[in-house]
C-alpha cells in the first residue's frame, strides 16, 4: 500500500525547519567525528559535509521501515487516520535503535576524506555546528519554496563565518551548492567544489599500488550534472586499481534509485537490484562515490559483492596504505 | 504548508499501477529483452552516422521557432495543402473537432467501411479507432506491433515499440483472435507472415486509410513518414482516402526540414537508415493523357490532413511544459529511464509514459495525474542527456513535483 506522502512531506519539511536535518537525529551525529582529527575551527575554505553520510545509518533505518509499512496492506491506513502522529513515531523511534559503532563506519568515511585533503596540502578548516544538511531532499521532492528559504538560511550563515570555498564531499551536495542555490539566491557567491576535484589537481602521490580491478558506479549529479567521470578513474588507475567500466557508466550511469527510497520504496529497492546486478558483471568490487548510492548497495548487495565508498581506495593508495584510518 | 494539487488517492494508483508491474514477471522479461537491444541501437546509429547529431541540434532550433509562431504555420500549412497538395487541411482544437471531421469525411462514403490504419500515438490519444469500430467501422491496425496492442485492448508502453511487453506466445494468442489459426509454437517468422495474409486482404479492401505523420512540411503541404515495415505505404497508397492526423508540434516550417525531423527521429529510435521514407503531398495523380491532370491515380483520389491541437498551444503558455512540444517522439528517452526500464508505460498515463510521457499526460490528459507520476521521476537526468532535442524532462518533473505542493501563483 502506498505511503501517506502528504504526513510524510510535512514531517520532513517540519525537521528541515527544526533541525535543518531531514530526520530529528541530534546535532553532534553530524560534527563529533572531526574531533578525532582535531580540524581546525572555520576558515575561508572549509570542508563541508553536508550531512549526509552521517546521516546514513539513520536513513537505513528509516527506509527498511518505510519498505515493511509500505507492505504491510493495513498500517499505511492507520496512519493516515492518526494524521502523521504513527509516522512520526516510526521516524524517531528507528534514530534510538543506531549505534555507535554502526556510526563509526560511516566517520571513517569522513576521516579518510578529511586526511587525504591534508595530505594533498589543501589549507581548510571545518564548521563543526555548523556543517548543515543542504536540503537535497526538498530538492528532489520539489519544495522549492522551502528549499528557498533553507538555502538562504544556510548561506547566509556561511557567509556569516567568513567561507567563500566549500569543499563538498558528495555530488548531491555539490550539485545543489554549486548550481541550485546560485539560482534561488540571486547574490550567491561561494566556490563549491568536490574533493574528488581537489585531489584531483593536487600533487598527491601513490603511497602504495593497490593490485585489484573495480568498477565504478558513476553518480549521476556527478557524471552528468558536474562531468565528473575522469578523475575517480584518474586517481584509482594511478595507484594501480585497474578499472573496468559497464557499458552504462560515466555519463550513461544508471540511477541506484536512491531518490525514491522514502516515497516509493519498493521501486527504489528494484532499481537498486537491476543497477547492482549490471555493476556486478563487471567486477564484484564495486566503488561508490555518493553516500546515497553506498547505502543502497550495501542494503542491496550480497557476497560476493564488496561495496566500498572510493575514499577506502584512495586512502588505500595516498593514505597510510592500509585502507584503515 | 499551503494546500497544492496533492491527492493521496491519485498518488495510490499511480504506485499502485506501477508496482503490479514490478510483479509482472512476463512484462519484466519482455522488457529486458527489448532494452538490452533498443538502447545500444541509438548509439550503433549515431556512431557510424555523426552528422545525425548537428541535425538533430539544428532541428531545436528551428522547432523553437515554429512553436514560437504556431498560429503562423497552421495557417500556412492549411493553406499548403490545399494550393500545392491539392487536399484538405483541417485544424482541429478538441477530440470532439476531430471526431466531426472525420465523419463528414466519411459521410459521402458507403455505411460500413473498411479502414486500415498506420501507428499513430495522436490517434491513441483521440482513441480515433475505438471511435469508429464504435461508429460500424471495421477498423484493422496494420503496424504489427499496435495490431496487438488492439487485439489485447492495451495499451501502448513505448513510443515506438508498443507491444514490447508481449512475448511470443502471446501474440500467437492474440493473432489467433483473427482467425488465423496459428500454432502455439509458431515462430516470429511465422507470426509475421500469417499477420501479412490477413492483412494483405483488408489492404486491398480498404476504403480508408488512416496515419499519423512524422512530420509535415508548412511550405508545401506534404506530410512526412517513415517506417521499417511497409504498411504505412500499403495503408496510404491502397485505398482510395487517405486522411493524415497528427499534432500540430509536427509542423516544420519546409519539407527539407520536415524530411530531416523524420530520419532524425527513425535515428534517435535506432532505426536507422529507415526501411522506407515516405512524403506525401496530396491524392495521387497522373496528366500523361494530354497533359491534363487526372487525381486519383493508383494512390488514393482524396487526401485530408488534421491537425491536431488536443492542449498543445494552451501548453505553450506553460513556462516549462511548452518544451515537451519539441519532442519527435523516438522513445529514447524510455530506455535509458530507470524507472521505465522496469514499469514501461505502467509509469504513464492513457497513452504516453516514461519520461517524456509526464509532460505530454500534462498536456494531453491531466496536469494534477502527470504531477503524481513526476514524484516517481528519479531527476537522474539520462532523459535530457540522450533527448535528441535536449528537452529538459528532469526540470518538467520537478516544476510538476513543484505544482503539488503550493498553489500555482
Amino acid at each position: 500500500m502506498p505511503l501517506p506522502i502528504r504526513d510524510l512531506v510535512d514531517l520532513i519539511v517540519e525537521y528541515h525547519r527544526r533541525y535543518m536535518l531531514p530526520l530529528p537525529v541530534p546535532k553532534d551525529v553530524v560534527y563529533k567525528w572531526a574531533y578525532k582529527l582535531n580540524i581546525r575551527r572555520g576558515g575561508e575554505t572549509v570542508l563541508y559535509t553536508g550531512a549526509l553520510y552521517q546521516l546514513l545509518p539513520y536513513i537505513k533505518a528509516v527506509v527498511s521501515n518505510l519498505v515493511k509499512l509500505e507492505k504491510t496492506p493495513v498500517l499505511p491506513a492507520l496512519f493516515k487516520m492518526a494524521r502523521g502522529l504513527g509516522l512520526q513515531e516510526v521516524m524517531s523511534s528507528v534514530l534510538l535503535r543506531v549505534s555507535e559503532e554502526e556510526l563509526r563506519g560511516y566517520y571513517e568515511i569522513l576521516e579518510r576524506i578529511a586526511i587525504l585533503l591534508r595530505k594533498a596540502g589543501v589549507d581548510y578548516g571545518y564548521l563543526y555546528e555548523d556543517d548543515y544538511y543542504p536540503g537535497t531532499l526538498l530538492y528532489l521532492l520539489g519544495l522549492e519554496e522551502e528549499l528557498k528559504v533553507y538555502a538562504r538560511n544556510v548561506y547566509s550563515r556561511l557567509k556569516s563565518l567568513g567561507v567563500k570555498v566549500v569543499i563538498t564531499v558528495d555530488p548531491h551536495t555539490t550539485h545543489l551548492m554549486r548550481f541550485v542555490y546560485r539560482e534561488l539566491i540571486p547574490e550567491y557567491d561561494l566556490h563549491v567544489k568536490s574533493y574528488i576535484e581537489v585531489l584531483a589537481e593536487s600533487n598527491l602521490i601513490p603511497y602504495k599500488r593497490v593490485s585489484t580491478t573495480v568498477t565504478i558506479h558513476d553518480p549521476c549529479y556527478y557524471a552528468r550534472y558536474l562531468n565528473l567521470a575522469d578523475e575517480p578513474r584518474m586517481l584509482l588507475e594511478r595507484g594501480g586499481i585497474i578499472v573496468k567500466d559497464v557499458t552504462r557508466s560515466r555519463d550513461r550511469t544508471v540511477c541506484c534509485g536512491g531518490p525514491l527510497e522514502f516515497i516509493a520504496s519498493q521501486l527504489a529497492e528494484s532499481i537498486t537490484a537491476m543497477r547492482l546486478e549490471e555493476l556486478r558483471s563487471a567486477s564484484e568490487n564495486i566503488v561508490t562515490l555518493c553516500p546515497i548510492c553506498y547505502l543502497r548497495f550495501t542494503l542491496s548487495g550480497k557476497e560476493p559483492s564488496v561495496i566500498q565508498d572510493i575514499s577506502y581506495y584512495l586512502y588505500a593508495i595516498y593514505g597510510d596504505g592500509d585502507g584503515r584510518v | 504548508m499551503e494546500m497544492g494539487g496533492f491527492n493521496e488517492s491519485i498518488y495510490g494508483r499511480v504506485v499502485e499501477g506501477v508496482y503490479r508491474s514490478l510483479e509482472n514477471a512476463t512484462l519484466r522479461e519482455g522488457l529486458k529483452r527489448t532494452i538490452d537491444n533498443l538502447a545500444p541501437a541509438p548509439y550503433r546509429v549515431l556512431g557510424n552516422w555523426g552528422y545525425l547529431v548537428k541535425l538533430a541540434e539544428e532541428l531545436r532550433r528551428v522547432k523553437e521557432e515554429v512553436l514560437k509562431n504556431i498560429d503562423y504555420y497552421i495557417d500556412l500549412t492549411l493553406k499548403s495543402v490545399r494550393e500545392y497538395a491539392r487536399g484538405e487541411g483541417f485544424y482541429a482544437k478538441t477530440m470532439e473537432d476531430v471526431y466531426k471531421i472525420v465523419d463528414m469525411i466519411l459521410e459521402g462514403h458507403r455505411r460500413r467501411m473498411v479502414i486500415v490504419k498506420a501507428k499513430s500515438m495522436v490517434t491513441e490519444e483521440l482513441r480515433l479507432r475505438e471511435y469508429l469500430i464504435e461508429k460500424g467501422h471495421e477498423v484493422y491496425e496494420t503496424d504489427l506491433g499496435e495490431l496487438l496492442i488492439q487485439l489485447s485492448q492495451g495499451k501502448p508502453m513505448h513510443a515506438i515499440a508498443p507491444a514490447i511487453h508481449i512475448p511470443r506466445e502471446e501474440a500467437v494468442r492474440l493473432i489467433n483472435k483473427l482467425g488465423v489459426n496459428t500454432p502455439m509454437d509458431a515462430t516470429h517468422d511465422v507470426i509475421v507472415r500469417r499477420v501479412r495474409e490477413f492483412l494483405r486482404e483488408k489492404f486491398t479492401k480498404a476504403d480508408v486509410g488512416i496515419s499519423g505523420a512524422n512530420a509535415v512540411a508548412a511550405d508545401t503541404g506534404s506530410i512526412v513518414l517513415i517506417e521499417n515495415e511497409g504498411n504505412i505505404r500499403l495503408s496510404t497508397s491502397l485505398p482510395p482516402v487517405h486522411i493524415a492526423i497528427t499534432g500540430i508540434e509536427k509542423i516544420m516550417p519546409t519539407l527539407d526540414y520536415a524530411i530531416k525531423q523524420a530520419l532524425v527521429q527513425s535515428a534517435y529510435a535506432g532505426l536507422y537508415p529507415p526501411t522506407y521514407l515516405t512524403v506525401i503531398s496530396g491524392p495521387s495523380s497522373t496528366a500523361d493523357i494530354e497533359y491534363r491532370r487526372v487525381y486519383g491515380a493508383h494512390g488514393p483520389h482524396k487526401f485530408y490532413l488534421i491537425l491536431y491541437d488536443g492542449g498543445r498551444r494552451r501548453a505553450l503558455e506553460s513556462p516549462y511544459l511548452w518544451e515537451q512540444l519539441l519532442c519527435i517522439k523516438c522513445g529514447r528517452c524510455q530506455g535509458e529511464c530507470p524507472v521505465w526500464m522496469l514499469t514501461a508505460n505502467s509509469w504513464g498515463g492513457s497513452v504516453y509514459g516514461g519520461p517524456m510521457g509526464m509532460a505530454w499526460v500534462a498536456i494531453t490528459e491531466d496536469e494534477v495525474r502527470a504531477a503524481h507520476l513526476a514524484l516517481l521521476c528519479l531527476q537522474c537526468g539520462a532523459c535530457k542527456d540522450v533527448c535528441p532535442m535536449k528537452i529538459d524532462m528532469p526540470k518538467i518533473a520537478y516544476m510538476l513535483k513543484k505544482s503539488l505542493w503550493h498553489k500555482t501563483k
